[in-house]
């Protein structure tokens, strides 16, 4: 592997990156020593930068920098197993983004060694859909995230995504443009459940009123197969079905069956939600408001968001439970 | 007394039930008194009906009570009506109505009955907005008052004479009546803390907004909520909840919320609500 040379007035081991703006990385590797040979240069960078530097990673790359910083590891921000830090994709990202809030009241810039391990548990996938989110949401941060994907550990269509999902790749010698890399909107279009509702046994409900809209649609709403979860299945339609009404004065609700999955879709036909990150993560600059779709696509177990010149489709799908 | 009770007949009530019952037709109200009472004689109980109407049409409520004159001219059934003191706030006073019940309730008990049981016909009250405010404080305090007494409240309201204020009367009463327009949600106050049981979502948070704006402007200090039984909250009831925090911080105040049930833990992480108790 082709090294670059350490310089303490530069980034050689960030590229381009100025420490003014989001810079997003994934570093895929199948052996130690090109992990090594990514992350101990690229710590170091930081730490003689006076930049603070997380980890949050596996037992592999926290055992390299171990050895390498010795009882310098203390001067890390962070040193954190990965493990700990997976909450689903919406908990995880809003805990990410609270995280970094005190570095940005700070003014300065700072990086990150992150390691999604939990790439490879169920549900684990759509995490890459949260990575390009980020993107978006994060532009404006002065940080620079190094996201290692160990291919030992991951399938390889989980890789493939998170390569499609970061703006920047190692080429061997520094960070480059990633030739995989999708805009954040394309990105989720592709990765978002696509299926259709099957031609039969689709149960509807069109709800126009919301002072008694509630009651109506949580009496309507087969919640057995998801008794266990029926509340958070409950509250996840409602805020979609309150969001449809008072985007277009009517909520088309349906209801199916789909492999171990229910599937709610919630379709209005106002003028459409062409943000396709909205419900991914809660808004940074307003405190109060556009939380509903947040909730509805944290509950379930997964989601989606398809919008056209005839209004908005939200789908929620929540798995049954094992004896339903 | 934990969640939300609704009540299909006026039965069944007993020492420090606190219910209400709203009614679009004159003889919705007359079929409850009727029910009520009679549980209250069966009780061994004192019985007062009070209400905003004159006195003639109050006993005409109670037409159906057998026995009625003979029970007014014994002094076990009172009839009061309110004309006179509804033009002068000061003679319905929170206070000065609390001590006048628990002094109604020792007397009854003294007199040898089981206890006293109260029918108020609130409409008039209700239809005033200036009335509105020592109502509610009224109705926020009777539960920690009465609670321990031997007195059952029935508190009725025509609800095509007040609009949509019934709403938020009724929602100061864990037992409620409301034909078609099932009981959403409760709220209780006793001393900082108070407690929302039931539903809470966006067809009833002009409700919750009027109560937590009389919970601002009459109460000093922190509050507290406790909310173990809240079934049910959406974003737009949190949301108003946080709003209110956040108002009561700009004054200086405290707003916590304890005891979260899972309903309302879904939601107020949406909004970096927190449970006190997990600090």
């Amino acid at each position: 592997m082709a090294k670059a040379t350490h310089n303490a007035d530069t980034r050689a081991w960030t590229g381009g990156w100025t420490g003014e703006r989001f810079g997003h990385e994934a570093f895929v590797f199948s052996d130690d020593q090109a992990v090594r040979e990514r992350v101990v240069p690229f710590v170091e960078e930081g730490l003689a930068r006076g930049e603070p530097v997380m980890v949050v990673a596996d037992d592999t790359v926290r055992d390299v920098l171990t050895q390498h910083l010795d009882s310098r590891i203390a001067e890390l921000a962070l040193f954190a197993p990965s493990g700990s830090f997976w909450q689903g994709g919406h908990a995880t990202l809003a805990a990410y983004h609270a995280s970094m809030q005190p570095l940005l009241a700070s003014g300065r810039p700072w990086r990150i060694v992150g390691e999604p391990s939990w790439l490879a548990q169920r549900g684990g996938p759509a995490w890459s859909r949260f990575e390009a989110v980020a993107n978006e949401a994060f532009a404006d941060y002065p940080y620079y995230s190094l996201c290692l994907h160990d291919r030992r550990r991951l399938p390889a269509d989980v890789v493939d995504a998170q390569l499609r999902a970061h703006p920047m790749v190692w080429d061997g010698a520094k960070p480059a443009p990633s030739p995989d890399y999708e805009p954040t909107d394309v990105f989720l279009r592709a990765m978002e459940p696509s299926s259709s509702p099957p031609e039969h046994q689709v149960r509807r409900l069109v709800i126009d009123d919301l002072s008694d809209g509630g009651d109506a649609m949580a009496d309507w709403m087969d919640l057995h197969p998801v008794r266990s979860r029926s509340g958070s299945a409950r509250l996840a339609v409602h805020e979609v079905v309150v969001n449809a009404i008072q985007a277009a004065g009517r909520a088309h609700v349906s209801e199916w069956h789909q492999d171990d999955h229910v599937v709610w879709e919630i379709r209005d036909e106002g003028p459409g939600l062409h943000d396709q990150t909205a419900g991914y993560m809660l808004p940074v600059h307003d405190p109060l408001s556009g939380r509903g779709l947040w909730v509805a696509r944290s509950l379930a177990d997964d989601s989606s968001l398809c919008a056209d010149g005839r209004g908005t489709t939200i789908r929620l799908m929540f798995r049954a439970d094992p004896a339903s | 007394m934990t969640g939300l009770r609704t009540l299909d007949r006026a039965v069944g009530l007993g020492p420090g039930d606190h219910a209400s019952w709203a009614y679009d037709d004159v003889s919705e109200l007359r079929s409850a008194c009727l029910d009520y009472f009679s549980d209250g004689l069966t009780r061994s109980e004192r019985l007062v009906y009070v209400g905003g109407r004159p006195r003639d049409a109050l006993l005409d409520d109670l037409m159906g009570l057998p026995g009625r004159d003979a029970l007014l001219a014994d002094g076990r059934l009172s009839v009061h009506t309110l004309i006179g003191h509804l033009e002068n706030p000061g003679d319905l006073a929170p206070r000065v109505q609390l001590e006048a019940r628990r002094a109604a309730a020792q007397d009854a008990v003294a007199a040898g009955y089981a206890g006293l049981r109260v029918a108020g016909d609130i409409t008039e009250l209700v239809r005033r907005p200036y009335l509105v405010d020592p109502l509610v404080e009224f109705e926020l305090a009777v539960d920690a008052a009465m609670s321990t007494t031997t007195v059952t409240t029935l508190c009725a309201l025509d609800r095509q004479e007040t609009g949509e204020r019934w709403r938020l009367v009724s929602a100061l009463h864990t037992i409620q009546h409301s034909p078609g327009r099932p009981p959403s949600f409760a709220l209780r106050r006793s001393g900082s803390a108070v407690t929302l049981v039931g539903e809470i979502d966006i067809a009833c948070v002009q409700d919750l907004d009027g109560l937590l704006d009389h919970l601002l402007r009459t109460t000093t200090g922190a509050v507290t909520f406790e909310l173990p039984d809240l079934d049910f909250i959406d974003v737009a009831g949190t949301r108003r909840l946080a709003v209110f925090q956040r108002t009561m911080a700009a004054a200086g105040r405290t707003v916590l919320f304890r005891r979260l049930s899972p309903a309302a833990r879904r939601t107020f992480r949406a909004f970096a609500l927190v449970d006190a108790n997990d600090l």
